[in-house]
């Protein structure tokens, strides 16, 4: 009897999972697979596929556009996440410390708000803004006697303007996340460490940060996953990923060589290879905050 | 029991419903999918009535395709005809021709022509050879020519008189071009009231190509089989847009708005199709203020880039009878005398029709420019590879431009990445 009862509370279990299973069948476990069968062939989506085996998967070690490509990736990464992590934090904290609620909710709502707004709208606006010649930002240069700079057509630059686009963008949610996790540390260790005469700086890097490190450690890997597949900025900002793949990510990379340029087999087999560079870092993640549970 | 009951009565309104909607077609009733850029749709559905008027038994489906390049285009064809819903007929440009005729997706029509002859010759004797042959490829016609663009110089009167400068002429050189842009901008400050001679994206059809036939060459040879960049020639021309930004400073850097310099009276030339002459009457700009002639040259010869439109049919398409239908209706004379009335963004194929659009009185003096391109330009060159091509050249361009790579090393790269994707 129990056993009956027990297998009709399973199967309204697997009931309720049912939408969202065949939702990551169809749209995230079939595309994966589909991927991986499309990256031994070479096919240009109109013509017939031709079967290469790992052939696409040798072309990536003399691709000689990859390395630049993936240097970009990583850097924009680890800025990214750097910058959005040192600011969202010392925002959040900055924010906690007022003590004026109307104050407090304008700045949530203005710092948070690019997060959600649409990259294609921000990416139109800084488009404007970064203009060498006609530009708002080298106007402001201008005025107080700086020179010009062709932030999307010169040098490393087009690189450093995706990123100020994707740090302005995603700081709100670090920020967010943040202000939250400080909201939760114990009053009494600031109240402590304010009779101890500590101030705010000694607070936010003794106390604040070693308190929140659990959430600013899920930021991180979350950062990086997302990071690594920048696309919308490099895409709306500048034709072919900038000046000489001056801004080209991997994900721009793949979308461009698989669909763009429609070889379709090579495209897919860096997706693969991307696929498994952040399952690794998601294995590595979850084992991290397993080994914390535990410890805990 | 109740559920049930609900269940079984909504699965027989739902299958009525889906069978009351397919009575409501007749059973000889042919329904064309259309796929064109969804920017021209509005214009396309406007006059799709008309057709239907003529083949009552005819609906047409127009199907936009939001793209920012045909590049992203032809991608979205592809994808659709490889999820099994092939368009019957589209709306395709030089740029696109070769791919989908050489992927043999497309239906050859010199059969249908040919039967057809005496109901279309008629328009086909007022279209120019460049544009009658555009799509014919390895012998075979895989479209009529619809309308078409090409690149001329528009030039602001306003900043010329301003600059103590006649008006240019056909036949200038590169000389002439360069040393007015430089006396335009001789008073400039480097601030906001700043005027410049020639502004430019990185695009291929809009700048490389027009400047490479200013020097006498070109990104390929002449029958598309290999590039020849990696030349003297294009060397200079490459040359010449990187001093304008960086040496002589009569532009501003790649990719500044030219349209809005223009407008405002802060730029002397800018490098356009006929597309422009609609936008700027748009924007309130007389064409008293403005001219057009064609892209000066080394040695002043005239040259002028082309692309053309046109309606080819697809082998997948259940309906090719209809589909050519449609295609001679888009074709037609009538059509085209009448379909860019009112957003002129190409030009017509056949001479009355484009006759009839320059005489509008929006149109600059020079207008004929555009038409006489028929008789000297050349068709953008555009193999089955282009998007990788495209690729190819803008990657280089934007590395030179962006003071990355230097020129030898740039157009070494670009020629053998398009030699590469050539012979891919």
């Amino acid at each position: 009897m129990i056993k009956i009862k027990q297998s009709k509370e399973y199967l309204l279990g697997y009931l309720f999972i049912l939408p969202a299973l065949i939702f990551f069948i169809a749209f995230v476990f079939y595309p994966t697979i589909n991927s991986f069968i499309l990256s031994l062939f070479d096919w240009d989506l109109l013509s017939d596929r031709v079967f290469v085996g790992f052939e696409n998967y040798r072309h990536i070690f003399e691709d000689d556009r990859i390395a630049k490509i993936a240097l970009n990736t990583v850097m924009l990464a680890t800025m990214s996440i750097m910058l959005k992590l040192g600011l969202g934090t010392l925002l959040a904290y900055m924010v906690f410390k007022i003590k004026n609620k109307i104050t407090k909710f304008i700045l949530e709502f203005v710092i948070f708000l690019p997060v959600v707004l649409p990259m294609s709208v921000i990416s139109m606006v800084f488009l404007m803004l970064f203009n060498t010649d006609i530009g708002a930002i080298n106007g402001i240069l201008f005025q107080i006697g700086l020179p010009k700079i062709a932030w999307l057509t010169s040098g490393f630059l087009p690189l450093v303007s995706v990123l100020i686009i994707d740090v302005w963008k995603g700081v709100g949610f670090f920020f967010i996340v943040s202000l939250v996790a400080i909201r939760e540390v114990p009053q009494n260790l600031l109240e402590a460490a304010e009779l101890d005469g500590a101030n705010e700086f000694r607070k936010f890097v003794s106390i604040i940060v070693p308190v929140i490190r659990a959430t600013t450690m899920f930021l991180v890997i979350n950062a990086i996953i997302t990071s690594l597949q920048i696309f919308d900025p490099v895409y709306m900002l500048m034709r072919d990923g900038g000046p000489g793949d001056a801004a080209t990510t991997i994900s721009y990379y793949i979308w461009n060589t698989g669909l763009y340029n429609r070889d379709t087999g090579y495209g897919s087999a860096l997706a693969v290879v991307l696929f498994v560079v952040i399952m690794t870092i998601t294995i590595i993640e979850i084992k991290i905050r397993e080994r914390r549970m535990a410890d805990v | 029991m109740r559920k049930k009951f609900y269940l079984v009565m909504l699965s027989i309104i739902s299958a009525l419903l889906i069978v009351g909607c397919k009575n409501n077609m007749s059973d000889d009733m042919v329904v064309l999918k259309f796929v064109s850029n969804a920017g021209y749709v509005a214009e396309f559905e406007e006059r799709m009535d008309e057709f239907h008027e003529l083949y009552p038994n005819i609906v047409v489906e127009v199907e936009g395709i939001a793209a920012s390049s045909w590049g992203e285009m032809l991608n979205t064809i592809a994808m659709d005809i490889y999820a099994g819903e092939s368009p019957d007929i589209a709306d395709i440009a030089s740029e696109g021709m070769h791919t989908f005729a050489e992927s043999g997706l497309l239906e050859p029509l010199d059969t249908y022509i040919e039967r057809d002859m005496a109901e279309i010759s008629d328009s086909l004797e007022e279209i120019p050879d460049i544009l009658r042959y555009a799509h014919v490829i390895n012998g075979v016609t895989y479209s009529l020519p619809t309308v078409w663009n090409n690149m001329a110089i528009y030039y602001n009167k306003n900043v010329l008189t301003a600059a103590g400068l006649s008006e240019p002429e056909p036949g200038w050189t590169i000389e002439d071009f360069h040393s007015m842009a430089q006396t335009v901008v001789q008073n400039n400050t480097g601030g906001s009231d700043d005027v410049y001679g020639y502004a430019f994206f990185q695009n291929l059809f809009t700048t490389i190509e027009p400047w490479l036939q200013a020097f006498n060459t070109s990104i390929l040879n002449d029958d598309w089989t290999a590039s020849t960049i990696n030349n003297e020639h294009a060397k200079d021309a490459y040359k010449l847009l990187y001093d304008m930004v960086y040496d002589t400073q009569v532009s501003p850097s790649m990719g500044t708005d030219d349209f809005s310099l223009f407008i405002q009276d802060k730029l002397a030339f800018m490098g356009s199709g006929m597309w422009y002459v609609e936008k700027l009457r748009n924007n309130g700009f007389s064409s008293d203020d403005y001219d057009v002639v064609p892209f000066p040259s080394v040695d002043g010869q005239i040259h002028s880039v082309i692309g053309v439109g046109g309606m080819p049919i697809f082998k997948d398409s259940e309906h090719k009878e209809e589909a050519w239908k449609l295609a001679k209706f888009l074709s037609s004379k009538d059509f085209q005398e009448d379909f860019l009335s009112t957003n002129i963004w190409a030009i017509p194929s056949i001479e009355s029709a484009a006759l009839s659009v320059f005489s509008k009185n929006f149109f600059p003096n020079h207008s004929n420019v555009f038409w006489d391109a028929t008789t000297y330009g050349k068709n953008i060159p555009a193999p089955a590879s282009y998007t990788a091509i495209e690729s190819a050249v803008l990657r280089g361009f934007g590395a030179y431009m962006a003071q990355i790579k230097a020129i030898s090393a740039v157009l070494q790269e670009t020629q053998d990445d398009i030699n590469e994707a050539l012979n891919d």
